[in-house]
């Protein structure tokens, strides 16, 4: 039970729904209305497009290899000439829409006073906190669902090829995965936007975080490895392979990092293994595509830890708004 | 006498180690309007979060409408409307968009909302700017349709913290008689929170003052006065047909606690009974009173005597 002990049992049990729509409404009507809705919807769609569109030119010559089957993934793959592929911009982009949409979600109501008016009204304290993640989440859905449709629309367009069903299949995972990522940065601004009373504060909390996350953690990760296994030119495949595991290891703390491996070996069947192999397991090995059955059960721990990552976010944001007090 | 509509008792809240508010007993009447009053501080704002299950107390008990606010906040705000003192508007919505969301978030069925907010912004003059969004509003209107946003959803109880600051006299005037008006109209009990004492002086039936987290003293203004009364001086205002030196004079007589130039005339602190001595003396020195005014009751002196210490 919470100190401020909401939730009593003569109050009538559709009072936290009600609430949840009516803030839900509220919250996308705002996000809609917003500028910030239409910069993150143009910048994300231009250049998913773009890395789409550049992603084309080269297609032919990389599907000839295998008879064009899973062709269609190509489009969001593959990286043509100078520009990154869709799905490297989506890791590296899709965390700014997360904290963008969320980094002043309660401390900006705080700051207007609205939040203690709001909370004068008959809705539970936790009304407030859910509708505004769903209200995230729900345009985070919106935004690539946008997208997804857009860049698909363009290779069918371009290249002429229709995906197949278990292409189909493989890009609505890709977008579910996705989805879910970006409502993991969601959570993390939103966590911050109630631990930090500014704003300003919270919004650079988060770029911190978002940057550690997506360019020092490889940094960090080849340095600790190689402090803890130090490799020279005489190493053995040992040690060579502790090295390696380890930075793989310490990389993997990042949701980005886990979202790129997960995407990638989704809509790349060619994928059978992640991290080091020796030549040794090499051996033998037929190349083929890899079953989608196959696929997840690689990525399976990666989106379990997206989604692990995402809820303890989630719950610390919960919790400490369910204890917090209201005036400044 | 019926059951109050909200009883405190022996209520406590502490930040830290600063008491806020401590050890306050209290109870207010159905149909009362009550207000507190006091400097910025004082623990008004933390009392009304408390009543309103905003914020847990630290110690004792609050009831409000029957309900306990920390263990059925629901239910208070279903009966309880608050104004904070920032109002707390969206400002890129209307003044219709914003009544709409409180209601809808009060729960006010949709047939009846529209009817209600169209009557309420009428009622507070603001009709006119319906669909003006609340950023272009001014101070004065905030403040108007705060009194309209507290009423949307029947409350049987209505807290306004501060609800003039910042208003001009004409202004704070008009709202303290609209917030007079509706609650005689519809048997709203009002508690209103102010640290100008000329503004809660026009429509209070009982004052709570507040000093540093507790209650000072209670009750009607007549009842402040007489409390006040146990004082040992009394002070007036006068003007002088000729005032040289005037104030040097007065403040060697015995009598005089203190003296001051005041709006062209002077104020004199005296101790209580004393005046004819400090007539005699000054009729002596050649002082010729053009006007004498006392300001027994008068809440400045209520205000004075209770927080200029």
């Amino acid at each position: 039970m919470l100190k401020t002990g909401h939730k009593s049992k003569t109050s009538s049990p559709n009072a936290s729904m009600r609430g949840i729509r009516v803030v839900l409404r509220k919250e996308l009507a705002d996000y809609f209305n917003s500028l910030r809705f239409l910069l993150l919807m143009g910048i994300i769609l231009a250049t998913s497009v773009l890395a789409a569109y550049s992603g084309i030119a080269n297609m032919r010559e990389l599907s000839a290899g295998t008879d064009g089957e899973y062709a269609f993934l190509l489009l969001f793959t593959n990286a043509g000439g100078s520009v990154p592929s869709v799905v490297s911009f989506l890791s590296f982009l899709g965390p700014v829409v997360g904290l963008v949409l969320g980094f002043d979600s309660i401390n900006g109501e705080r700051a207007r006073g609205s939040l203690s008016r709001v909370l004068s009204q008959p809705i539970y304290r936790d009304t407030v906190i859910n509708a505004k993640f769903l209200a995230g989440v729900g345009v985070i859905s919106i935004i690539m669902t946008c997208l997804w449709l857009g860049i698909m629309g363009m290779g069918i367009l371009l290249t002429g090829l229709v995906p197949t069903a278990s292409e189909l299949v493989r890009m609505v995972l890709f977008l579910a995965v996705t989805i879910l990522h970006i409502a993991l940065w969601l959570a993390v601004s939103i966590l911050f936007s109630i631990v930090f009373r500014q704003s300003s504060t919270s919004s650079l909390c988060s770029i911190g975080v978002w940057i550690f996350m997506s360019i020092f953690v490889g940094v960090i990760s080849t340095g600790a490895a190689g402090f803890f296994h130090p490799v020279t030119g005489s190493s053995s495949e040992a040690v060579l392979y502790a090295n390696e595991r380890l930075a793989y290891l310490i990389t993997r703390i990042s949701p980005s990092v886990l979202y790129g491996e997960a995407v990638n070996i989704l809509l790349n069947p060619m994928i059978r293994t992640i991290g080091p192999i020796t030549s040794l397991q090499l051996d033998g090995m037929v190349s083929g595509f890899l079953p989608l059955r196959e696929s997840l059960l690689l990525i399976w721990p990666h989106v379990v830890g997206i989604i692990a990552a995402g809820t303890a976010c989630f719950a610390a944001a919960y919790i400490i708004f369910s204890r917090q007090e209201i005036r400044a | 006498m019926s059951e109050p509509i909200v009883r405190l008792q022996g209520l406590k809240k502490q930040y830290g180690t600063v008491l806020a508010v401590q050890d306050l007993t209290l109870e207010i009447q159905e149909g009362e309007i009550f207000a507190f009053l006091g400097p910025n501080g004082s623990g008004k704002t933390t009392t009304f979060l408390m009543m309103m299950g905003l914020t847990t107390p630290s110690g004792g008990d609050v009831h409000v409408c029957g309900y306990h606010p920390a263990q059925n906040p629901i239910e208070v705000k279903r009966v309880v409307s608050h104004l904070p003192d920032n109002l707390g508007f969206y400002e890129d919505l209307t003044a219709a968009g914003n009544l709409r969301y409180t209601g809808a978030l009060a729960g006010v069925e949709p047939e009846i909302v529209e009817h209600k907010i169209e009557k309420l912004l009428r009622r507070v003059l603001l009709y006119n700017d319906r669909d003006k969004p609340v950023g272009q509003f001014s101070r004065g209107m905030k403040q108007r349709l705060g009194i309209a946003d507290v009423l949307i959803k029947n409350p049987r109880l209505v807290i306004l913290d501060e609800p003039t600051l910042g208003l001009d006299p004409d202004g704070a005037k008009e709202l303290l008689a609209m917030i007079h008006e509706l609650s005689r109209e519809q048997g709203i009990t009002v508690l209103l929170s102010s640290h100008q004492l000329e503004h809660v002086q026009q429509i209070s039936d009982r004052i709570a003052i507040f000093k540093k987290g507790e209650m000072k003293a209670c009750g009607s203004i007549h009842s402040l006065a007489q409390q006040m009364q146990a004082g040992e001086t009394e002070c007036c205002s006068l003007s002088l047909l000729q005032d040289g030196g005037f104030l040097d004079f007065v403040r060697k007589l015995e009598p005089v606690a203190e003296a001051s130039a005041q709006n062209g005339g002077y104020r004199i602190t005296y101790a209580r009974g004393r005046w004819q001595e400090i007539a005699a003396a000054m009729a002596n020195g050649g002082y010729l009173l053009t006007r004498l005014g006392t300001e027994d009751g008068n809440l400045r002196e209520i205000y004075r005597h209770f927080f200029v210490e």
